[in-house]
């Protein structure tokens, strides 16, 4: 029933992440069907934040499913009455963070730019390559922000950062890929 | 690098976001009409936010849902595993009730306990014998430890269920 309603709300509001609080309170009271139709809403941009992140199909599949398997066992944490995004967030960043912390040292410094999808511009390459060069706690705001559109609100929520704090990080992130890139 | 190069470089992404006061961003870009090197960064300043959100990535392989249901299928436990430590844990707490039951009295029971850790310790200090508690004390202890076994692995269980799943 709950899962009725829930998909209902999708179909209806497909953008509008009031859907997805209504799933994520479905999944969160037991529903399997709610939890995989937020999979399946948020696969892609999950998917796409984890391959900016690491720049290797595989291990951005792994890292992926690591940040679903982590939202389906903290469901019961996930305060119903909030909005569920900014809290969805907050964890996958958590997750890409301490993934990357625990690779190898040779897969941090080696990222598999070579696999840059087909259909990038000429100067993906060179910003693929600054990104790969940011520490994580510039990347991720980078990426949270720029590439997946996330207001400045729901990244300071996400981080457990001031406002201020997310827009200093971005300017100093933008600086250093803007000399990276210049220099390069 | 000059020094005025490197103060207007630390202020083009404020003036690329309009958070330059107009003053400032008058210098700035006065600066940037002649020196070609800044107005390179520049550039690239104003540019990047559109190229970060444009950056491409490849779709997500159809095997990651399948492979997110497969693992948090796992994660379940059906009601005989959820449930049937806790017959075990009834059973070990009956039998330690059971042999307690037969002591004559809680202070009875501490004080043969306290006697036998002391003996134990004043063994591991060479103070003396090696104690030889009565077999029933021991099988008290055995049950014991079963029981604590039995319940951190039935906590953790538990604890890994995340939501219920209908």
């Amino acid at each position: 029933m709950q899962a009725d309603q829930a998909l209902a709300a999708l179909r209806a509001h497909p953008g509008d992440s009031s859907g997805a609080d209504v799933l994520a309170r479905a999944a969160r009271g037991g529903d399997l069907d709610a939890f995989e139709a937020l999979v399946r809403r948020y696969q892609r941009r999950v998917y796409a934040l984890a391959y900016q992140h690491l720049h290797d199909p595989d291990e951005a599949q792994d890292l992926a499913q690591e940040v679903f398997v982590r939202l389906f066992r903290n469901l019961e944490r996930y305060d119903p009455d909030r909005p569920f995004e900014p809290w969805f967030w907050r964890l996958a960043a958590n997750v890409a963070a301490t993934y990357r912390r625990q690779r190898p040292a040779s897969a941090v410094e080696l990222p598999d730019i070579a696999a840059a999808p087909a259909g990038g511009s000429e100067d993906a390459l060179p910003l693929a390559r600054a990104l790969a060069d940011l520490s994580d706690d510039l990347r991720l705001p980078i990426l949270l922000h720029y590439y997946l559109d996330l207001p400045l609100e729901e990244i300071a929520g996400a981080m457990g950062l001031s406002l201020s704090a997310v827009k200093s990080r971005l300017h100093r992130a933008r600086a250093l890929l803007r000399r990276l890139l210049v220099e390069d | 690098m000059a020094a005025v190069c490197m103060h207007v470089r630390d202020q083009l992404e404020a003036l690329v976001d309009g958070e330059l006061g107009d003053e400032r961003a008058v210098e700035v870009r006065g600066h940037l009409a002649d020196c070609a090197v800044c107005r390179a960064h520049h550039a690239e300043a104003s540019s990047l936010p559109s190229r970060l959100a444009a950056m491409s990535s490849p779709e997500p392989s159809p095997a990651l849902l399948g492979g997110v249901l497969r693992r948090v299928q796992r994660q379940r436990v059906g009601p005989l595993g959820l449930f049937g430590p806790l017959a075990v844990e009834v059973v070990l707490s009956v039998v330690a009730l059971w042999y307690v039951s037969g002591i004559n009295g809680l202070s009875l029971l501490v004080q043969r306990t306290a006697a036998d850790v002391a003996a134990m310790a004043g063994w591991g200090v060479g103070a003396g014998d090696l104690p030889d508690p009565p077999a029933g004390d021991v099988f008290l202890l055995l049950v014991c430890g079963l029981l604590l076994v039995t319940t951190l692995y039935h906590l953790s269980l538990l604890s890994r269920q995340g939501p219920r799943l209908s």
